[in-house]
């Protein structure tokens, strides 16, 4: 199953859309960005199923969670 | 052994704090939001997991704007110092502790700022602030529950208070949170402090900060965050912007435990059973010659102090300690109290209850107060 990556920033953000992710039946990873993807530095992202791409979209504009794909 | 210094940490903790002590140290050992193996992320995990225990005791939403800290006294110099500018004017209680009046005072002394102290037991406490209210007035500093006293004030008066006048809010919930029922959602109030070993059970090591906004604030202590490490300033998002450097996790478990053990008993039935012990004895206490007692008005509450005419408070604490009675004497870290008391130059003794504590320890106490007095 093809996976994509969102970087989210903090582990606090990733963990905030992991729970409200999981709560929806998506499961998902919790991920850690390396510095070479990001010109700020470590960053936390979470990782699932690119099937539920537009669930998980929707969900980090809920809750207000900034959130770019992993290039 | 007895305990009545519940005021200055809770002891005995609940079994379950100290299972998820032992926890947090053997199965979450790694450093939370700073790797992506499975210990680090358990600790990280376990975090998330307090913030949002503590979002829903005070009822707000947001479990990021919940900031861990090491003590109440960290959370408030940090609410305090972040919000401050030059020419402010803060409103603060008489009943302060020592944690929010050194900071302001050392400001006040460095010509930084300007204060004036109002009287947290006037009748009318919203006159009693307006009296002190100036143009500049911008920070209103006030400590709930005085750790002398017992004197309880209307946290939803001051949050109207406050929003009637623009002013930011500053709570010191060091003796409230955990003692009484959270009345409403607090997300009106701009800052919240509270210690994680008193009312909530935790162990020593960790204070909380609710922060309703940090927008315009500048960071505090800067150094690791886990996050944005090429950047030189701290981040901008919330928590991680006040939390630098290593988290205490295993005393931040403690707290999520302990709030669970709250849960489990109940605000109500915890302020009642205190409540019924610091009645009873005011009533024993005041039943002796030459014993003044302080305590809410209507001898509610978790805290009270009394002292003797003739018998210094450190004389009677130690007497009750080798008498294996544990209680504090003097100062408590709050002066302003005791000036507008009346207790200076000498302090208290001061006796303070926690859940596990029994009308049959009282009636041990009582013998002993009648032994010490006798003598």
């Amino acid at each position: 199953m093809a996976r994509e990556t969102m970087i989210v920033g903090s582990v606090t953000y990733a963990l905030k859309a992991k729970k409200a992710l999981e709560k929806l039946g998506i499961r998902v990873r919790v991920v850690k960005g390396t510095p070479n993807e990001s010109s700020k530095g470590c960053l936390y992202g979470i990782e699932y199923d690119i099937r539920h791409e537009m669930t998980v979209i929707a969900e980090m504009r809920r809750l207000d969670i900034p959130f770019e794909h992993r290039r | 052994m007895i305990y009545f210094d519940n005021a200055a940490t809770t002891y005995p903790k609940p079994e379950g704090v100290l299972s998820a002590v032992k926890h947090a140290v053997e199965r979450c050992g790694g450093n939370p939001g700073r790797g992506s193996h499975a210990l680090a992320l358990a600790a990280a995990e376990l975090v998330y997991d307090a913030r949002c225990g503590v979002a829903e005791l005070l009822r707000v939403r947001e479990p990021e704007h919940i900031i861990f800290t090491p003590n109440a006294t960290f959370s408030l110099n940090l609410a305090i110092l972040t919000r401050v500018h030059e020419g402010s004017h803060l409103l603060v209680s008489d009943q302060e502790h020592n944690a929010s009046l050194r900071p302001i005072l050392r400001l006040a002394g460095e010509g930084r700022i300007s204060y004036s102290i109002f009287s947290a037991k006037a009748p009318l406490l919203r006159q009693e602030v307006e009296r002190h209210l100036r143009p500049e007035s911008d920070i209103l500093v006030c400590n709930l529950v005085s750790n002398v006293t017992g004197h309880t004030v209307d946290v939803g008066e001051l949050i109207r208070f406050a929003k009637e006048h623009g002013l930011y809010l500053i709570l010191d919930a060091s003796q409230w949170l955990g003692h009484t029922e959270v009345p409403f959602p607090l997300d009106a109030v701009d800052a919240f402090c509270a210690p994680g070993h008193k009312g909530l059970y935790g162990i020593q090591g960790c204070g909380l900060l609710y922060l309703k906004s940090a927008e315009g604030l500048p960071a505090f202590i800067s150094g690791g965050s886990g996050s944005e490490s090429k950047k030189p300033e701290m981040p901008k998002s919330l928590p991680e912007r006040y939390e630098a450097g290593t988290l205490a996790t295993p005393a931040i478990a403690s707290l999520l435990a302990g709030i669970r053990f709250l849960r489990q008993i109940g605000p109500s039935a915890i302020e009642e059973k205190e409540s019924a012990l610091t009645g009873e004895c005011v009533e024993r206490l005041a039943s002796f010659p030459d014993v003044c007692v302080w305590a809410r008005s209507d001898m509610g509450g978790s805290v009270l102090s009394f002292s003797h005419k003739h018998l210094h408070p450190d004389r009677i604490a130690e007497e009750l300690g080798n008498r294996g009675i544990c209680v504090r004497s003097g100062y408590h870290c709050a002066p302003l109290a005791h000036a507008s008391a009346g207790t200076d130059p000498r302090g208290t003794v001061r006796i303070s209850f926690g859940i596990f504590n029994t009308r049959r320890e009282l009636d041990v106490f009582y013998q002993a107060m009648k032994e010490i007095l006798k003598g």
